[in-house]
């Protein structure tokens, strides 16, 4: 060691040193040349303790000091600050750590950090180096939030039974969300594919910070109490972490949500954790833009369905007036019909007053009837697509309902006359007696039977009908009964 | 009987849509005769007219509240081309 110093011009100094230090601090025979130990070797030894009696600790602060990232490495050194104590200490952030935490770090939160002391040899900076960092009020969020989540859940505020079902077309849809965010954004783009004509109304609220409860509650309120405001309101906003969805399980939107008086959609965009006001909201949304997608069919789905039930109905009605027009010539002309007036002319008068009436008002039917029939299906065939359609329904309908009611009552009531008719015919008509070999006979020139032979004598004319032909005949002898 | 179908009043959207796939399904239900049918096609004309008016009522707007009332909301129109100020203050924070 004494090569170190130059004899010359010290020597006195360092003798006299050397006295008192021997003499007061009895170093013994070795003498502190010896002991010392160099800088380098004190950080190490230090550490050595360090390692040795704290490898591993967890500390609980507030977070002091710019908390940015410093040089192109981002790694972050800030200070740990006593809650109450004045002491501090210095603290060191990786970035591949800081990386791992999942909230945002704020000047003055508490946190539990985990971490070894170490002293930065170049410096002789006592610092703690961060693993892990976690916000002191975390678990006593998280108890919170479970226990709010418990509380609400026993009123039935996510009761799925008291879910309503979204307005399948709304007039107007209420959006609550930041006006200049994401999710505002995305529901537009959306909003614009699927429904160009969506009438929306934004009512802005910020969704994070001190004052989004509040703004949130206050717009669901507007869109609840003020009629025709909304048929459906979405509140939204875009992912984030845990701390800035607070908002979305803060007691009172929660409850403004649940006792909205129009469906809500919540979509908060954040896979992990469901916030309390998506519990309670009709629907969740996994984002803002899946809330634009559930709360609108798509405009084509619209014109698809009400095209098709147009189309169906046309079609089924020409079915139908073909079907009664078929059903009525078949009648008309049915051989029943077309060859009875003949035969059934030269029956019995109950007969003929029978078929008259029948035909009287059957035959009416077909010169009327059938040509509206025709006009009728005629104007089916000409409809035009359903542009014109309301307005041809309007001038064809009295002719159409005019013409139908009387085909169907005609119809109606010619089956009935014509089943009741047909029936008397067929026991009063002479012709099923006579099949059975029996013969009318009357008198020559006479209509009325002959029923009695005593209105008879021997030698008289008489005329018989027979089932097929006529004959005539003189009575040979008559027997009294 | 009435010349055109009278609807139900308040008849929502939902229901009318309903009731028009009810009503073709009637109609093609072949035991239903034509006066009933007939019944059945105006009612489902009146429907699909109702619902298409209340899809076109809808107009396109996009608005923000500006100030409400006891019983109204004043809107002006949002302005959509403002996205250079989107702040996205969900994003922030990092």
């Amino acid at each position: 060691m004494s090569s170190r110093f130059p004899n010359r011009g010290y020597g006195v100094r360092r003798v006299t040193m050397r006295r008192v230090t021997e003499t007061q601090l009895s170093f013994g025979d070795a003498g502190p040349e010896a002991t010392a130990m160099t800088v380098a070797q004190l950080v190490g030894r230090m550490n050595g303790l360090l390692q040795g009696n704290l490898p591993m600790v967890w500390v609980r602060g507030e977070l002091s000091g710019d908390l940015g990232p410093k040089g192109a490495g981002g790694h972050r050194y800030f200070s740990l600050k006593d809650e109450e104590a004045d002491a501090i200490v210095k603290v060191k952030l990786f970035a591949g750590e800081f990386r791992r935490i999942p909230f945002t770090l704020e000047e003055g939160l508490l946190v539990l950090a985990r971490g070894c002391p170490e002293i930065y040899t170049p410096r002789g900076e006592l610092s703690l180096k961060i693993l892990e960092l976690i916000p002191v009020g975390a678990g006593a969020l998280q108890l919170a939030f479970e226990q709010l989540k418990a509380r609400l859940a026993a009123e039935g505020l996510f009761d799925p039974a008291k879910k309503r079902p979204l307005p399948l077309l709304p007039r107007r849809i209420g959006v609550v969300t930041s006006r200049h965010g994401a999710a505002l954004r995305d529901i537009l783009k959306v909003l614009g594919a699927r429904f160009p004509n969506a009438h929306v109304t934004l009512y802005p609220a910020s969704v994070q910070g001190a004052a989004a409860p509040e703004e949130i509650c206050r717009a669901l309120r507007a869109f609840s109490r003020v009629t025709g405001a909304a048929d459906v309101v979405i509140v939204a906003r875009g992912g984030g972490s845990r701390e800035d969805l607070a908002a979305f399980n803060d007691e009172a939107v929660v409850r403004a949500v649940a006792s909205a008086t129009i469906p809500v959609i919540c979509a908060v965009g954040h896979e992990t954790d469901v916030s309390l006001a998506e519990l309670a909201a009709d629907v969740r949304a996994a984002t803002p833009s899946h809330a634009a997608e559930l709360v609108v069919e798509r405009l084509d789905r619209f014109e698809e369905r009400l095209g098709r039930g147009e189309r169906d109905l046309k079609v089924s009605l020409k079915g139908k007036i073909a079907g009664a027009s078929h059903e009525l010539s078949r009648l008309v002309s049915s051989a029943a019909f077309g060859g009875f007036p003949a035969s059934a002319a030269r029956c019995g008068t109950d007969s003929r007053a029978a078929s008259a009436a029948l035909f009287s008002s059957f035959q009416r039917i077909p010169s009327s009837l059938l040509s509206r029939v025709s006009r009728l299906e005629q104007g089916v065939r000409a409809w035009p697509d359903r542009a014109a359609f309301p307005l041809l329904l309007g001038r064809v309908a009295a002719e159409r309902r005019a013409a139908a009611d009387r085909m169907a009552a005609r119809v109606a009531a010619a089956n009935e006359r014509l089943g009741a008719a047909a029936g008397r015919l067929e026991t009063l008509s002479p012709l099923r007696v006579l099949a059975r070999g029996y013969a009318i006979v009357t008198r020559e020139g006479a209509t009325a039977p002959v029923t009695d032979a005593a209105t008879l004598a021997a030698g008289d004319a008489v005329r018989m009908r027979l089932a097929r032909g006529r004959a005539s005949a003189r009575v040979l002898s008559t027997e009294h009964e | 009987m009435s010349k055109t179908k009278a609807l139900p009043k308040n008849l929502s959207f939902e229901k009318a849509l309903e009731r028009l796939q009810e009503v073709v399904a009637e109609m093609e239900d072949p035991e239903r005769g034509l006066e009933a049918s007939l019944e059945l096609f105006e009612e489902g004309v009146s429907l699909s007219r109702f619902c298409r008016s209340r899809i076109e009522e809808i107009q396109k707007r996009v608005e923000v509240v500006l100030k409400e009332t006891a019983d109204s909301l004043s809107t002006g129109p949002l302005d959509e081309d403002s996205d250079d100020e989107l702040d996205d203050d969900e994003d922030a924070g990092r």
